[in-house]
């Protein structure tokens, strides 16, 4: 995915959040601030998010070689995460560190072997798939800017979060077996890096401010939120896996 | 399939012959026939759906499967020593009034002079419980199970307590025959077939059958594989105690009957099928004739043992039609596909010839990113399928969350802040 995608989504990210804002859609979250109600503490946060990736297989090769959009075209998978947070100290913002492991695969026709012309994967076998699967693991410092949300009430809250990245991979052929090139190499492994989220949370408490002191009440639930960020996932090694994207999920914490 | 064939036409008949005076010392009762996946349940005999309906037409097709039977034996005050003998089938008895071997027989030695009652447990092959041990009767069947008391003393002086016969409806109809969708897709070491079914019952499945040839077409028809790691999930003409089934033999007599036409009008004149193994010669049957033409035009030639050789199974039992999928394939073969519809009694429809194809090199996205010139090399860590790579993930996700959220609501962690809204 190219920073000029990941640019229209975010900006269209923020019109969103602003339009909101300005047609008064969050208005009762506004009445709600002046009650005072004790909250309970905060300690962890929890994340479940979804967005569109495309490993960026491809960069690596400078003479134009294209092996990933050869046979999986400019689509892109759905990776999906899970993310938990654990807030250690609330300044001004809160500071933590975070856990994520995700899950991404997706399979395409294989390329049948040209005997001759342009090698360019015109021509799929169809039914003999191929499938790469990437499990991204990653440690995160994770910051939060919930200022304005806590004393301003304004419903946003901005953060952000850097730190490595494992990525297992593997690749597999339509009858499971894990793939092997010429020279017997197998295609599994891990792959180390960094990554960065930079995102934008809207605080849904106030679209409901019964039920988000019911749900802290009984559950500890602090907050929940609706958001979306832009993940940059870098690999420092051979195949890249990373990618730039969009990803949007739900959060609590509590 | 016959519905209106597989109603029950019998329940128990309980029948005292007359016998000997000292016979009428034994009180025969409660012959029952168990259902072997539930001894402790008889098998219901009346009703379209009657369990003993089913079980003898899944049991015809395999003998040797076992059947548990229980009768109930009362002995009058006075009676020596005796001998039961469960006798099973119809002749089991020779003339000279000796059982034969595959009579089971139940010590039952009496030392009382009291009444006594003795329940038994045995268990007898299906095969031994059909009439004149013929498992592959069509229509109305009967199976006998007999009681036998030895007269003290006698070897050849026996006396039948009881019996009971059960007739059961033998359904060998065939199914409907699929058609098949299109023309078989070759990739690298395997291939995908479609096919679409024309019998919308109950139960139907499906299994592939494979054939191969020299990559030029030209050569013996012969099992895709020496030995198929697969089993048939339909009767087989050795299942039935080595007799054909009705319907395999009208397959055959279709493919003699079609072998002019086949072997010699087509594309594959001069194949030589004979060389699978089958004691008649091989050849198109008009399934095969209109599958293939509709496929293409490049014909086939069935084995004639296609229904009755392991060696061409290539799936397993397939619970829907559609797409499906062989693998294992090797470039050095072209091969040939067909599909049999199964019945829930395991009847086979003729087989429908899906058409020929070969493997094809291809290449996948690590062959194609090493061929290319990527410079990672893999070959460690480990590999998952998709629900063992996403679902732990998950479930430790949502778990941990679950349990933060629970020891939080407990308070195990609470540490008033007093932070007001």
């Amino acid at each position: 995915m190219t920073f000029g995608r990941v640019g229209r989504l975010a900006t269209s990210s923020l019109v969103l959040a602003t339009t909101l804002l300005a047609s008064g859609a969050f208005e009762p979250l506004a009445r709600a601030q002046p009650v005072r109600t004790l909250e309970s503490p905060q300690y962890f946060a929890f994340e479940l998010k979804f967005g569109p990736y495309a490993p960026d297989i491809d960069s690596e090769f400078s003479a134009g070689e294209t092996p990933f959009r050869d046979i999986f075209g400019s689509g892109t998978g759905l990776l999906s995460q899970l993310e938990v947070d654990f807030q250690l100290l609330h300044l001004f913002g809160s500071l933590g560190v975070g856990l994520s492991v995700g899950y991404y695969s997706t399979s395409a026709e294989t390329c049948a072997t040209p005997t001759g012309g342009t090698d360019n994967c015109a021509t799929k076998l169809s039914g003999d798939e191929t499938t790469v699967t990437l499990v991204p693991l990653a440690a995160l410092a994770v910051y939060r800017f919930d200022v304005l949300a806590d004393r301003l009430s304004i419903p946003l809250v901005p953060y952000a979060k850097f730190g490595l990245n494992y990525t297992l991979w593997w690749m597999r052929r339509s009858s499971g077996s894990i793939s092997q090139d010429e020279a017997g190499n197998k295609a599994r492994g891990g792959n180390f890096g960094w990554q960065l989220n930079v995102g934008l949370a809207l605080r849904l408490d106030g679209a409901d401010p019964g039920a988000a002191q019911t749900l802290d009440a009984d559950f500890g639930v602090n907050h929940t939120y609706l958001f979306a960020e832009m993940l940059h996932v870098n690999s420092s090694s051979e195949p890249r896996l990373g990618d730039t994207t969009v990803m949007g999920g739900l959060a609590v914490e509590f | 399939m016959g519905t209106d064939r597989t109603s029950v036409l019998l329940a128990c008949l309980l029948l005292v012959v007359p016998r000997p005076g000292w016979a009428d010392s034994f009180t025969l009762t409660d012959i029952e026939i168990r259902d072997p996946d539930n001894p402790d349940a008889q098998l219901t005999e009346e009703g379209p759906d009657a369990e003993v309906n089913e079980f003898f037409n899944l049991a015809r097709c395999v003998c040797e499967t076992q059947v548990p039977v229980t009768f109930r034996v009362t002995t009058q005050a006075g009676v020596e020593s005796q001998t039961f003998r469960i006798v099973a089938g119809q002749s089991c008895i020779d003339n000279e009034g000796l059982i034969s071997d595959q009579c089971v027989t139940l010590p039952y030695d009496v030392s009382e002079t009291q009444n006594v009652t003795g329940d038994f447990d045995a268990t007898l092959s299906a095969r031994s419980l059909m009439a004149d041990a013929a498992c592959d009767g069509s229509g109305s069947n009967t199976i006998k199970l007999a009681i036998y008391v030895e007269a003290t003393g006698s070897e050849a002086d026996w006396s039948q307590l009881g019996d009971q016969q059960v007739e059961y409806t033998a359904d060998v109809d065939p199914p409907t025959a699929p058609e098949p969708q299109g023309t078989p897709q070759g990739g690298e070491g395997r291939a995908t077939v479609s096919f679409s079914s024309n019998d919308r019952g109950e139960d139907i499945t499906y299994q592939l059958l494979c054939v191969k040839r020299a990559a030029d077409g030209s050569g013996p028809v012969e099992p895709w594989k020496a030995e198929s790691s697969f089993s048939p999930a339909f009767m087989t003409p050795e299942a039935l105690c080595g007799r054909p089934t009705p319907n395999a033999s009208a397959a055959q007599d279709g493919a003699e009957d079609g072998a002019d036409g086949g072997a010699s009008g087509g594309p594959d004149a001069g194949v030589d099928a004979s060389g699978a193994g089958g004691p008649d010669s091989a050849a198109e049957t008009a399934a095969g004739d209109a599958s293939s033409e509709g496929g293409g035009g490049s014909g086939s030639t069935r084995p004639a043992d296609l229904l009755t050789n392991r060696a061409y199974l290539c799936s397993e039992r397939l619970r829907g039609d559609g797409e499906a999928a062989v693998s294992g394939l090797t470039g050095e073969s072209e091969y040939g596909f067909y599909v049999v519809a199964i019945d829930k009694v395991g009847n086979p429809s003729a087989p429908v010839f899906l058409g020929w194809t070969s493997t094809q090199p291809a290449e996948d996205l690590w062959e194609r990113y090493r061929r290319l010139g990527g410079e990672g090399e893999g070959g460690y860590g480990c590999a998952a399928s998709h629900a063992a790579a996403s679902a732990p993930w998950a479930i430790l996700g949502v778990g941990l969350f679950v349990a933060l959220l629970a020891a939080r609501r407990s308070g195990r962690t609470r540490r008033k802040r007093g932070r007001c809204r």
